[in-house]
């Protein structure tokens, strides 16, 4: 135990003078991936301003109708109306990005509206418009095509309800966290499920196969401490890393929420995500997910060490353990998916599992049998990855591999 | 005192390594050290000769505990290698030529490292690496990280943790390989030091001048067969060739001519 605690600690204060290991393990998901992930909110609601503060640029040929589109349209905030010739006008217009939007009535559109024979007006415009000015223009067009027919039901004296003899409404009962939960609870997740793998993946390399090409292991084996206690010391620096890294990407995103949630001019969709992410971890969530967490993260650390300790090189060992990485986003990418919940087989897939559960224990509608089939499931697998690591690593074949 | 009985050891080989082997190799084992018997006396520098390959690193490395033997047995100080691997190791140094340091501590953390590991107590650590720093001067960098260290200092660092728990039995693997001659001088003056105290020395090389300077005792070991074994005068006075290497050739020649 002596020998375990003394490898360990070493251990720790190698990779903590690691800049390589640190800015990887801590600096990127505490830091840089918030700092990005605010960033882009930032940008989006500086964006979303600017587009609602522009002036949406109308053109119109009335080809002689007297249309109360103009009327109606004038009403409109940010809009500023011109009058075109003809169809050739207003595309040149648009390409040459004088107008946004050109509106095209035909000749007699007023009578036939008025005479209900059927009618219609075209509108032109680039799908290269930005989405704002696209929604703008949808929204003019529902809206005044709704005047119409309020206008003709006045005149005919029928009522607006014939158009809805019965209303739908509808009634959520799901909570607010679990509505959003549900969406940006498979967020959280696939940060801490990717950094705990990231924050084992390059202290298990430095630890095994760096060892083993600088020719430390060698004299590490002659000591008296057994190989048991050496595997040890080395497994839990390298699950405290992946588990060090995991909290620091939850932490980071936790913070980002904050800042992003505190922010007045964030009052859109992503400000408001993050202002729920930042309330819905409270502590029997973060305790839940930790437990999760736990079985997950020697998981990792046995399978990245399995691998370093057969490479026989660190350049080996990279190529031998980033492809896992692929292994391990895929689930969790599904998990993320809407409709895909945590049941009894699901419980059984790994890292899937934890995705979900994870998800469920965020949105609060998790339930006991699969969460404890997911526990249990997670700690077997972790125990048979343990098992087979420390074969491994008692196997001579491997240890002196290169 | 290392005493050696029957000692064989084999690899299963990897498709992998057949592969790469070419017709150098047939079937699916290799033979590295083929039912050897010897005995290391302390205050003796026994001498293990032989060309790359020839099975010294592999009848080193089960002396030290990290291989196992096939079959056959090796006694350190009284204890069995495999049975007792922990108190052998106790009992034992381990040098080679490449430092393996870790270059982010400094020497009086990797010294503190092995003597912890080696079970030593804090008193008599602490002695102890003060009298190792000052016999090789490592005090004026003894809290600089290792990194970025000569090759000299490394090798001196790497004596330190070596001797650290004063063990009695020293295993020199071709220490001085990639050294320069001071680094290397300095490892002489080690091995002929581990002697006066009566340590146990066992060293492996392929290099014929450090033989001639150390060599009590010599074994020579060839395709993992031991083809000499006994006192090194013994071994001059019956040589039929001017010189080691030519001696040593024409033994090697004989033991299997289509070889050589």
């Amino acid at each position: 135990m002596k020998n375990i605690f003394t490898i360990f600690s070493k251990e720790i204060k190698d990779i903590l003078r690691d800049k390589r290991t640190l800015t990887v393990m801590l600096l990127i998901p505490l830091v840089v991936y918030p700092a990005i992930f605010i960033g882009i909110t930032k940008y989006m609601t500086a964006q979303n301003e600017k587009a609602v503060a522009e002036t949406l640029r109308i053109g119109i040929i009335s080809n002689g109708n007297q249309s109360d589109f103009e009327t109606f349209v004038s009403t409109m905030p940010n809009t500023k109306i011109s009058a075109i010739s003809d169809t050739t006008a207003a595309k040149e217009a648009i390409l040459s990005d004088s107008i946004d939007v050109a509106y095209f009535f035909p000749e007699g559109f007023d009578s036939a509206v008025a005479k209900l024979q059927g009618t219609g007006f075209q509108y032109f415009y680039t799908s290269t418009n930005n989405e704002f000015e696209v929604a703008i223009v949808e929204n003019i067009n529902t809206v005044y095509k709704q005047a119409l027919v309020k206008k003709k039901l006045a005149q005919i004296e029928v009522s607006e309800t014939v158009l809805e003899p019965a209303k739908s409404i509808s009634r959520n009962l799901a909570s607010a966290r679990e509505q959003l939960g549900s969406v940006i609870g498979g967020i959280l997740p696939y940060f801490f499920i990717i950094f705990c793998m990231i924050g084992c993946m390059y202290p298990a390399i430095d630890l095994a196969a760096g060892e083993k090409e600088r020719g430390s292991l060698e004299t590490l084996l002659v000591s008296s401490a057994s190989r048991i206690e050496i595997y040890t010391g080395k497994l839990m620096t390298v699950a405290l890393s992946g588990f060090l890294s995991a909290m620091a990407s939850i932490v980071g995103l936790i913070i980002s929420g904050q800042i992003i949630g505190s922010d007045t001019a964030s009052g859109d969709e992503m400000g408001q995500i993050a202002k729920v992410l930042a309330d819905i971890l409270e502590p029997g969530s973060i305790i839940m997910m930790l437990v999760i967490l736990l079985p997950l993260n020697i998981f990792f650390a046995a399978i990245t060490l399995m691998l370093s300790i057969y490479a026989r090189t660190f350049k080996e060992a990279q190529s031998m353990i980033t492809p896992l990485m692929i292994l391990i986003v895929f689930p969790t990418i599904i998990g993320m998916l809407p409709g895909v919940t945590l049941d009894y087989t699901t419980a059984l897939i790994p890292i899937l599992n934890v995705s979900l559960g994870a998800k469920e224990i965020i949105s609060g509608t998790i339930e006991t049998g699969p969460l404890l089939l997911t526990y249990a499931a997670l700690f077997v697998y972790a125990a048979i990855a343990l098992i087979i690591s420390v074969r491994f690593f008692n196997n001579e074949k491997n240890i002196l591999r290169g | 005192m290392i005493t050696i009985t029957n000692l064989s050891k084999s690899f299963q080989l990897s498709r992998q390594q057949k592969k790469e082997m070419g017709n150098a190799q047939h079937g699916d084992t290799v033979h590295a050290v083929k039912n050897i018997s010897l005995t290391c006396q302390p205050g003796r520098v026994f001498t293990l000769l032989g060309p790359n390959g020839a099975g010294k690193t592999t009848t080193l490395r089960m002396i030290a505990t990290i291989l196992k033997p096939t079959s056959g047995s090796i006694v350190v100080n009284g204890y069995d290698t495999v049975a007792n691997g922990k108190e052998v190791r106790q009992n034992l140094g381990f040098l080679t030529g490449s430092t393996g340091l870790y270059d982010r501590l400094t020497p009086d953390e990797t010294i503190n490292y092995f003597g912890r590991l080696n079970g030593m107590d804090e008193t008599t650590l602490q002695r102890r690496k003060k009298e190792l720093f000052d016999l090789l001067g490592i005090h004026e960098f003894a809290h600089r990280r290792v990194g970025k260290f000569s090759t000299g200092m490394k090798q001196k660092v790497s004596i330190a943790r070596t001797m650290i728990h004063d063990p009695q039995v020293v295993v020199f693997d071709e220490p001085t390989s990639g050294l320069d001659v001071i680094a290397a001088k300095s490892i002489i003056e080690l091995i002929r030091q581990c002697k006066r105290d009566n340590k146990t020395v066992i060293l492996s090389t392929h290099i014929m001048s450090e033989v001639n300077m150390l060599a009590d005792d010599l074994a020579i070991i060839y395709r993992g067969d031991l083809i000499y074994n006994g006192l090194f005068t013994d071994f001059k006075q019956g040589m039929r060739e001017a010189t080691l290497e030519d001696e040593f050739i024409r033994m090697a020649q004989e033991h299997e001519p289509a070889i050589i």
